[in-house]
């Protein structure tokens, strides 16, 4: 809790002791006087008044005076005496006159010089040479003045008419008294000032309630500007909930979603997508094989066939095929799916009947040196539209909707190339600050993958990086922080 | 997808325009290039893999020309005289059997041309040659080369040249050894009893295919005549890589000298520049680009992508395909070319009316219902790799007993194994988080894949972990009674045993008379080895025997 920083009307136990005591000095006072009354030393005044002042109870008047103080000697003096008073005393004990060594009996052996010296200039007394040394000799009355005024500095009044002042500077120079600077606050109830004299606390408990105490107590407020502690909320993963956001546009926008498996064989990953097994498209997704799995290709025997004669001469599609020997036990190879669209010519191949609206948003894995830009492990989304008349106007309105959805305005495009889609287009949307980003790859499924799917209808096929997106989205510039292991990061993670 | 760079002075001086940057960065937009970088007068392009015809300034020049409207259709000039003899022993068969070759005379090269062709040397090694294997391209000076010649293989100690860049002659075994090239690509020869080797009629070594060049046939600004084979396993591929080498350098002015392959008694002329044709419907067109096309119109765009074509009697359009054009297996392949030949952005998008019911995945509600419970329960989730260390998954957790999908090769032990459970990946977590302020909640729904008998099976897990100075077994089982009862199932606890917890104090989660998981407190030993210092409970659920649960009006 944080309750530090009093501010307002509320007050302390002290403090309203302190206004109770201020009301019987008659509303005004000054800091000594208080602290005498209250019986509590001068120096806790000023705290107490000085946070009063702050709430509007009082107010406080400074000021700076001349103050008097007696030094130890001169403490001395006005419990025993000037010295030269009792000189006096002693010389007229004595006769009038006594030996120097004498006087060791009345004075203090520091004060026999200055004393001798003092009354030798006023005419007090006189030193003579005598047969036994020298002695001193009273000559007139000392005045008693010095006296008073040393017991008046002591008892603390301290003005002083013009005598007085000329007696004062000469009891400084003679180091009796000393004159110091002393701040003095008088300290004066505010008229009209609201007196809620209740004691506050900072708690409110349930006995508070049930008794009815809380209606005798004052709660103290807080300093509501004060940062909090941090809670350690549970929440959801920023990542996954944009993943989320995503998918909702495109229930939205009337797709399905599938998944698929992230070990597939090679012949769903590339062949069936007509990727020859010796074409350097084929190296453009390097692929990560796997071990300890045996797996056959799931797919029934005519599928297989069709696949290998598209490959090897276009089989009935019209095309002319990569021309070589397509080998069945390269196609049956497991691995790690490279892309998305396998889901969608999975999905295709048990979807023969238009329309078919469907997508998949998952991981894909690819062999890549990893860096702030490139991750081994990745997700991708991909769509599929298929109906009959389906062409690449309506390639280029999904492209459109779909980026709008995401909250781009502007969109272009351009030829690419995918070998499983012609035509094959690259789209590029516009953000606000970082201009036009590359970002969706798209075409229209080639006779050669549709053909040996059975798929009669026109198919578009489009895909997204989505984590480049979602960098964008969470404003991060690293892809691996997708991911990240920082728990203080998901904790302070904030939305937009 | 290869990166190339070009020159802008080189690439308007071979269009035969001077063009400036910007419309020059629009036309290889066109080419379907992507613009990485440009520095003044160089210009680095990512070009597509479908089109090596637009590796090197030449063939994009070419392109570019057409496009703009001011090329011709190809064609090229043919040397006068008699075709070069090239003889293949049979000696080859056993380890590099496929050669072909061409000749182009009176070329004018610079230093930027001998850039441009080495580049595309390189780009078709990397693709079509797949790194030389398949096929692999030599140039060389025709001047310096007395015609027949020959390929054979022979024993590496009875070859004897000095390889380009090299100072001194080695043998074909020293090549492989000390060459910074021939170690690269030792592998393809190395095993071989014999290496491949190109000479000509006096015996002077051309090169070692696929290894390097002689240094006494070097190219340079003053050559005038050059000789290019391709050597490889695969027609196909060496044919492509012959063509696109011969046709580039047919830019760059000249005539083309075919080379005579002969090999036990058979005789074949290379390149084969063959033309071949590909048929279009205007219809297919239309159908396809949803654009209101006519004959004339598809025609005048396939001429801007530089095919000549004639009308058949049945109204089809059959446009000619130029020898660099590989890509071309289809009417949709010429398609593509009249929409980019159109322009993508001049083609109106339309939304389709394809009406279909949006729909999640089956689990989708199960499991957001099930994120909802945990954050309300106040655990934070995290997304960790699905792809994992041998480390983290198997030695820290010490579970060896157990079969994992294992990459073949990968990129880093990081990412080795694909996860088959999530507490090991949550345990991993928070050993990174150790100094991170506790009691530290965390969980994880995600997909695991378990191998079943060699066959791998995906399933969505929920793991969970609680973490703090002192933590007890009844947290977790209140997290996880709670969790079910918010599902409306009961659960019922069984004594069991897990190298991850502490025994006796660690049960199965049984739903419905099946056991879907496991819950308990982590064993100090497994804390210690995830360097983790504070107790912690921790429980995991596979849920996909329970995917039902989501559905709305279950019985």
């Amino acid at each position: 809790m944080s309750c530090e920083g009093v501010v307002g009307m509320s007050l302390s136990q002290s403090e309203v002791e302190f206004l109770n005591t201020l009301d019987l000095l008659g509303g005004k006072a000054d800091s000594s006087t208080i602290a005498s009354k209250m019986g509590i030393p001068e120096s806790s005044i000023f705290p107490i008044s000085s946070l009063l002042a702050q709430k509007g109870y009082v107010k406080i008047t400074e000021s700076v005076k001349e103050k008097f103080f007696l030094t130890d000697e001169g403490k001395y003096c006005e419990s025993q005496g000037m010295p030269e008073k009792r000189l006096m005393v002693f010389l007229k004990q004595k006769g009038g006159q006594v030996s120097l060594k004498e006087l060791s009996a009345v004075l203090k052996q520091n004060e026999i010089s200055p004393v001798l010296g003092w009354g030798r200039k006023t005419g007090a007394f006189s030193i003579e040479k005598g047969p036994g040394g020298p002695y001193v000799i009273l000559k007139k009355d000392v005045p008693s003045y010095y006296g008073s005024l040393l017991t008046k500095i002591k008892n603390g009044p301290q003005s002083f008419d013009e005598e007085e002042c000329h007696i004062l500077r000469e009891l400084i120079s003679r180091g009796l008294v000393v004159k110091k600077d002393q701040k003095e606050i008088v300290i004066e109830l505010v008229p009209g000032a609201h007196l809620d004299r209740r004691a506050t606390v900072s708690v409110l408990t349930s006995d508070d309630i049930r008794t009815g105490k809380w209606r005798e107590i004052s709660l103290r407020p807080y300093d509501v500007s004060a940062a909090p502690p941090e809670l350690k909320i549970g929440k959801k993963h920023p990542y996954l909930e944009f993943l989320k956001e995503v998918k909702e546009i495109l229930f939205n926008m009337g797709f399905e979603e599938t998944e698929g498996q992230f070990v597939e064989t090679e012949f769903w990953n590339f062949d069936v997508l007509f990727q020859a097994q010796d074409h350097p498209a084929r190296a453009v997704h390097d692929s990560f094989q796997v071990k300890n799995v045996s797996v056959s290709i799931d797919a029934p025997s005519e599928l297989i066939e069709s696949v290998r004669a598209v490959h090897e001469s276009g089989g009935h599609t019209g095309s002319k095929g990569w021309g070589y020997r397509w080998d069945i036990a390269t196609a049956a190879r497991p691995l790690l799916r490279t892309q998305m669209t396998v889901n969608s010519v999975r999905y295709l191949h048990s979807h023969k009947d238009p329309p078919v609206k469907a997508f998949s948003l998952s991981k894909v894995f690819r062999p890549d040196l990893i860096d702030s830009r490139h991750m081994v492990e990745f997700c991708q989304l991909d769509g599929i539209v298929g109906d009959r008349g389906i062409n690449v106007r309506h390639l280029l309105g999904i492209l459109q909707e779909f980026s709008r959805q995401l909250g781009f305005k502007r969109i272009k495009f351009r030829p690419s190339y995918y070998p499983f889609t012609e035509p094959s287009i690259d789209a590029y949307v516009e953000h606000p600050k970082l201009g036009w980003i590359e970002c969706l790859g798209a075409g229209m499924f080639r006779p050669e993958v549709l053909g040996p799917l059975g798929i009669t209808f026109p198919v578009i096929a489009w895909g997204i990086g989505i984590d480049r997106l979602a960098m964008i989205r969470l404003g991060i510039n690293d892809i691996r922080e997708l991911h990240t292991n920082d728990l203080s990061k998901l904790r302070s993670w904030g939305w937009w | 997808m290869p990166v190339i760079t070009l020159n802008r002075a080189d690439l308007s001086s071979l269009v035969g325009k001077d063009l400036a940057p910007s419309e020059l960065e629009d036309l290889l937009t066109a080419m379907k290039c992507e613009l990485e970088s440009s520095n003044g007068m160089e210009i680095v392009v990512e070009v597509t893999s479908d089109r090596p015809d637009l590796f090197s300034a030449e063939g994009m020049s070419r392109a570019i020309r057409n496009y703009l409207g001011i090329g011709s259709f190809y064609s090229y000039k043919e040397y006068a005289g008699s075709p070069i003899e090239l003889i293949v022993s049979e000696s080859v068969d056993a380890v590099r059997p496929l050669i072909v070759a061409a000749a182009v005379k009176g070329v004018s090269l610079n230093e930027e041309a001998l850039r441009q062709l080495m580049q595309l040397q390189e780009k078709l090694h990397n693709t079509y040659g797949s790194n030389r294997r398949k096929a692999s391209i030599g140039v060389y000076d025709l001047d310096k080369i007395s015609p027949p010649l020959v390929y054979e293989a022979r024993l590496p100690e009875k070859i004897r040249f000095t390889p380009l860049d090299h100072p001194s002659e080695l043998s074909g075994r020293e090549v492989l050894e000390l060459t910074p090239k021939g170690k690269e690509y030792a592998d393809i020869i190395s095993k071989s009893l014999l290496f491949p080797l190109l000479v000509d009629s006096k015996d002077k070594v051309l090169s070692m295919p696929p290894i390097i060049n002689s240094e006494e046939t070097r190219v340079s600004e003053a050559t005038t005549n050059l000789l290019i084979d391709v050597t490889g396993l695969d027609t196909r591929s060496i044919n492509i890589c012959l063509n696109i080498m011969t046709t580039s350098a047919l830019e760059r002015g000249g005539s083309l000298q075919f080379v005579e392959v002969k090999k036990k008694g058979k005789v074949s002329r290379t390149p084969i520049l063959a033309e071949s044709f590909q048929d279009l419907k205007l219809a297919r067109a239309k159908e396809i680009s949803g654009l209101d096309l006519t004959t004339s119109e598809v025609i005048s765009l396939l001429k801007r992508m530089g095919y000549a074509t004639e009308t058949l009697p049945d109204g089809a359009i059959r446009a000619k395909i130029p020898p660099y054009r590989v890509d071309i297996l289809h009417e949709v392949d010429l398609i593509e070319d009249v929409m980019m030949a159109y322009g993508l952005n001049q083609v109106p998008p339309l939304f389709p009316r394809v009406h279909t019911i949006g729909k999640p995945l089956e689990g989708s509600r199960l499991r957001e219902r099930i994120r909802d419970l945990m954050i309300g329960m106040g655990f934070i989730e995290v997304a960790t790799y699905v792809l994992s260390s041998r480390d983290l998954i198997v030695e820290k957790p010490m579970l060896h007993e157990r079969p994992l999908v294992e990459v073949a090769k990968p990129v880093s032990s990081e990412y080795a194994l694909l996860r088959d459970m999530l507490l090991p990946k949550l345990l991993g977590f928070m050993s990174a988080n150790a100094h991170v302020d506790y009691p530290q909640k965390i969980f994880e729904y995600g997909p695991v894949v378990i191998l079943e008998n060699g066959a791998p099976k995906m399933a969505n897990h929920l793991g969970a972990v609680a973490s703090d100075a002192r933590v007890s077994f009844e947290e977790i089982q209140a997290v996880a009674f709670s969790l079910f009862k918010n599902l409306s199932k009961d659960v019922e606890l069984k004594r069991a045993s897990s190298r991850l917890f502490i025994d006796g104090r660690v049960a199965s989660i049984n739903v419905d008379g099946m056991e879907i998981g496991i819950l308990g407190e982590i064993h100090p030993q497994i804390l210690v080895n995830f360097g983790i210092f504070n107790p912690a409970v921790a429980m995991e659920v596979d849920f996909t025997k329970l995917v039902h649960l989501e559905s709305l009006f279950r019985g």
